[in-house]
């Protein structure tokens, strides 16, 4: 992100610094009132900082020794400043979207403050395109200036690896609208040479019904054929399509699916999909051979004469106008239809995964209700849709058909005059004919097409973010002993909101680290950042030595184990979600990863046993069954690095002992990182770090950490207390 | 990277450098009594009005409080139902990432006048930045992405949004939020007073 935007010669004048002399420079857009203001810029250089407004400066100030702080506020942010003993005051306010550059200019106006000359870079990207204005969508390269967000050119790379599959399939549509077209030009030979001059015999009609028969018979075979080809195609693309979403949904960042709402990602991958196949099937196969068959039809009229080929077209650009310009409306009938689909959906999802929640409140009226509601507004976006697409494309059918009036007109008075035989003036209707059949069947096209073209723009969405916040997309696989080490680890779910600040901890193989603090102070978040779910903001973050952007994800995941605050468990049996991670680990292995959970017992209890189906039908499991059952699948991956976030916080006392001793035993041969909010849980932990103010606050053994009477000491002492009080 | 809120105070601390103290109270000394006083605070409501409170605005554009004969300096005021009820239920904390609640307003115009509501309303007006579009010049859809070009009661801007994204909400039958790519919100407060026309436009994109 740039940094250091360009002042032009008079501004630099005017603040009397050369472009050279700046460190950061960067705009603001709002002033002290709210009012949105241009060409204002906040400048920094190696001693000073400069307000300007309107290229004029309006104040300077000297970094030394000040304190320069980035304020986010609600949809806007403010920079203050403190001189050396005085107050905070306000700089410059701007708008959200200059809020990440303030932020980065307040720390490396800070650093320059305090005497440190270090630069402040920014990784993250644009997210205007420099050139042309338009949004980036967490893309580098603008699809607009590369030309790759053109509908058609994204169609192309859909269809590209089919190409043979298309040529061969316009082949066969080719010799359909081909073999379509001889019949007229029969016809007309059996009406002028046979029966007009009345020289033709029985002989004649007969060899004539023949030939159409076999014409017929071609025709057909010849569009089945093409039929059942496009059928083939479309279910291909559309099976390739869906697996290619599928699996960039798995491999995008969290942060990513996390905004969107999962009807709707189910809607992308179900239904768009679907579009996209119904597309290549219908719309594709059938206007393709109608087009041919109408372009053909339009030669032969010209080549019999060419007047009549113009008749006959006449009207036919006032209709596509009015087709091109219906385009647009089109789409956003669609939209909204998509919309509100979207929002069915998820509501749907969201009630069903919380069906207990609902039927503990008595909500199930009010929720019904709600989901009426939204039917009624999805029936009213469908039938609103296909009353306009039904009242629009036969009107403009009607008016590219008004060519025939005229040619009946023309044609007839030249039949009367003699000049052209009823034969030709028949093949010529035909032919006519041909042209607005298919505009008549090609009515549904622009249709298709809209819903193609916004169900294609709804998957690019995903198809094109491109996977840069999420870490270890490397390839390195090293050795990895359980060694960590954080340097200066900063890190932030929105980079202007920070939830670690400056983490510097290494922790040996084997080591037992316990995470403390209030909840909310980012625990979760340092082994959220430990798993490679989310990219470090800057510092590094090492495993054994080795950047973990640089490490190959899936190789990493490999080698961690990790039971979460939240235990989920998919649909299956007990054996399966226990051996999810390893899906060729042997029952032994399952049963052993079972007991060191502490599961076995309860799991033998069952019926069913080990091959009990839990999940969302099925046999439900109580909290801390679910646990154990998260526990033994960390387990079972014998992992370097064990991650146990509240793992045991649904558990009794008793089997969490179980369950610590089993650990501990593991233990020995991996890094274990255990977060507990019941203090004694973490007693045996080599090392305890308490995190505080987003910040690493104490480290060391809860000996030292007692001794030391610090914020560790008052969480034990509190614990303690309130345990008396219980008891 | 992360730059956080700016600067860091100089000397930050490192794990290595152990802290013993807090400022306030030695955390190790955390007893019953104070718990049972915290909680009890949780259920208390501190109302603010002109007989006990005093706000005054401070020479940096920040709002202090003289309240139970303590000064607090730089005071945050936060609206508790910021669309329903943007003049009543404010909380004024202390400044300060975990800042604790000085007390509650529940009415700002009946319970303060003149200077003080004024400094109050002066910091809301700073903290809460959302304007209003009064007029949609223009809507271009390209892309994925939607370019509103708008007038609103802070000026003229232009923002954008993806077409597939839920930016347009609905927040009751006539009022209308929409949040920018750049996470900036723009409200339109009363739906029907726009064109038809205008409608049609943000209709599309209505969640
Ligand atoms: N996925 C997320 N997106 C945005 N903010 C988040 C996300 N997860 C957590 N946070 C925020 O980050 C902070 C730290 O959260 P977390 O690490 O879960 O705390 P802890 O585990 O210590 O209770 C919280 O303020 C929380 O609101
Ligand atoms: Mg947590």
């Amino acid at each position: 992100m740039n940094l250091k935007f360009q002042l032009t010669e008079e501004q630099l004048h005017n603040i009397g610094i050369s472009q050279e002399d700046i460190w950061y420079c960067v705009p603001y857009d709002l002033s002290e009132k709210g009012v949105f203001v241009r060409d204002s810029y906040v400048v920094v250089t190696a001693e000073e900082l400069f307000v300007t407004a309107d290229s004029r400066v309006r104040r300077r100030i000297k970094l030394a020794g000040c304190q320069v702080q980035c304020r986010t506020l609600v949809n806007n942010g403010l920079l203050a400043l403190r001189q050396e003993s005085g107050r905070w005051e306000t700089l410059v306010r701007f708008s959200m979207k200059h809020l990440v550059r303030f932020s980065y200019l307040a720390r490396g106006a800070q650093m320059l403050a305090e005497g440190r000359m270090e630069k402040v870079e920014s990784l993250e990207y644009e997210p205007v395109c420099p050139v042309c204005g338009r949004v980036l969508f967490g893309t580098r390269e603008c699809s607009y200036c590369s030309g790759h967000g053109r509908f058609s050119y994204r169609l192309w790379v859909l269809c590209r690896p089919y190409i043979k599959s298309f040529v061969l399939l316009i082949l066969l549509m080719l010799a359909g609208s081909l073999s379509s077209l001889i019949d007229p030009k029969v016809q007309q030979q059996f009406i002028d040479g046979a029966l007009v001059n009345r020289s033709g015999g029985t002989p004649q009609i007969l060899w004539f019904v023949l030939v159409m028969l076999g014409l017929t018979i071609l025709n057909i075979l010849l569009s089945v054929a093409s039929k059942w080809y496009s059928t083939w195609l479309g279910s291909t693309i559309a099976a390739d399509l869906r697996r290619r979403l599928f699996y960039k949904l798995q491999t995008l960042s969290l942060s990513y699916i996390e905004d969107r709402k999962p009807g709707e990602l189910m809607n992308r991958i179900s239904q768009d999909t679907n579009s996209v196949r119904r597309f290549m099937e219908m719309a594709f196969s059938t206007s393709v051979t109608q087009f041919m068959t109408m372009a053909a039809a339009i030669v032969y009229m010209c080549i019999i004469n060419w007047k009549f080929a113009l008749c006959a077209v006449v009207f036919a650009p006032i209709g596509f106008f009015v087709a091109t310009r219906a385009m647009e409306f089109v789409g956003n009938l669609f939209r909204r239809w998509f919309r509100a689909n979207d929002r069915l959906n998820s509501r749907l999802q969201d009630v069903l995964s919380g069906i207990s929640v609902v039927k503990t409140y008595g909500r199930e009226k009010q929720e019904a209700d709600i989901f009426a509601d939204m039917s009624d507004d999805y029936t009213k976006q469908v039938i609103h849709r296909d009353t306009c697409l039904d009242i629009l494309f036969p009107t403009v059918v009607y008016i590219i058909g008004m060519g025939t009036y005229l040619l009946v007109y023309t044609g007839g008075i030249q039949v009367l005059n003699g000049v052209m035989t009823p034969g030709v003036l028949m093949q010529l209707l035909t032919y006519a004919g041909m042209i607005y059949r298919p505009l008549q069947q090609l009515a549904s096209f622009p249709r298709q097409w809209s819903e193609v073209r916004i169900s294609v723009e709804r998957m690019y969405d995903i198809l094109d973010v491109e996977n840069e916040d999420s870490a270890c997309r490397g390839t390195e696989k090293p050795e990895l002993t359980g060694q960590v080490d954080f340097s200066h680890v900063y890190f932030g779910y929105k980079s202007y909101e920070p939830v670690l600040n400056n983490v510097n901890l290494s922790v040996k193989p084997g080591e037992m680290i316990g995470l403390v603090g209030a909840s909310g102070t980012g625990k979760t978040t340092l082994i959220n950042l430990l798993m490679g779910l989310y990219k470090v903001d800057s510092g590094k973050l090492l495993l054994d030595g080795t950047d973990i952007n640089d490490i190959d994800g899936e190789y990493l995941h490999g080698q961690v184990g990790v039971v979460l605050q939240e235990t989920f468990l998919f649909n299956g049996t007990i054996r399966e979600n226990i051996s999810f991670a390893r899906p060729d680990a042997t029952l032994e292995e399952i049963v052993m990863a079972a007991r060191m959970a502490n599961a076995h017992d309860f799991i033998c209890r069952l019926q069913n046993g080990y091959d009990t189906y839990i999940g969302d039908r099925g046999y439900t499991l109580s909290g801390g069954e679910r646990q154990r059952i998260a526990i033994a699948r960390a387990v079972l991956n014998k992992p370097r690095i064990l991650i146990l976030d509240e793992a045991t916080s649904n558990l009794d006392t008793e089997s969490e002992f179980l369950i610590q001793k089993a650990l501990e035993r593991l233990q020995k041969n991996c890094t274990t990182f255990a977060i507990a909010h019941r203090l004694s849980t973490l007693r045996d932990a080599d090392r305890l770090v308490v995190i505080h103010d987003h910040e690493i606050a104490e480290v060391g053994s809860h000996e030292e950490l007692m001794k030391q009477k610090g914020i560790y000491y008052g969480l034990v002492t509190a614990q303690l207390e309130m345990s008396a009080v219980e008891t | 990277m992360a730059p956080g809120m700016g600067g860091s105070p100089p000397g930050r601390r490192r794990p290595g450098d152990f802290v013993p103290q807090r400022n306030e109270e030695p955390a190790g000394e955390l007893d019953l009594e104070k718990l049972e006083q915290q909680s009890r605070d949780m259920m208390e409501l501190h109302m603010l009005n002109r007989d006990n409170a005093e706000f005054r605005e401070n020479s940096g554009g920040f709002l202090d409080l003289s309240y139970n004969g303590r000064v607090y300096e730089d005071v945050q005021v936060v609206r508790m139902f910021p669309f329903s009820r943007p003049d009543e239920y404010l909380s004024v904390r202390e400044s300060g990432d975990q800042a604790a609640e000085i007390g509650v307003i529940e009415n700002l115009p009946r319970d303060f006048d003149g200077p003080g509501e004024e400094a109050v309303r002066h910091q809301l007006a700073l903290r809460y930045f959302l304007p209003a579009i009064r007029k949609i010049y223009n809507v271009r859809q390209e892309m994925g992405c939607v370019y509103f070009d708008v007038e609103t009661d802070y000026g003229r801007c232009q923002f954008a949004f993806r077409s597939n994204s839920n930016a347009v909400t609905r927040i009751s039958e006539s009022r209308v939020m929409i949040q920018d790519l750049d996470n900036n919100c723009f409200e339109i407060p009363d739906i029907r007073k726009l064109t038809a026309g205008e409608q049609k436009k943000l209709d599309v994109y209505l969640t």
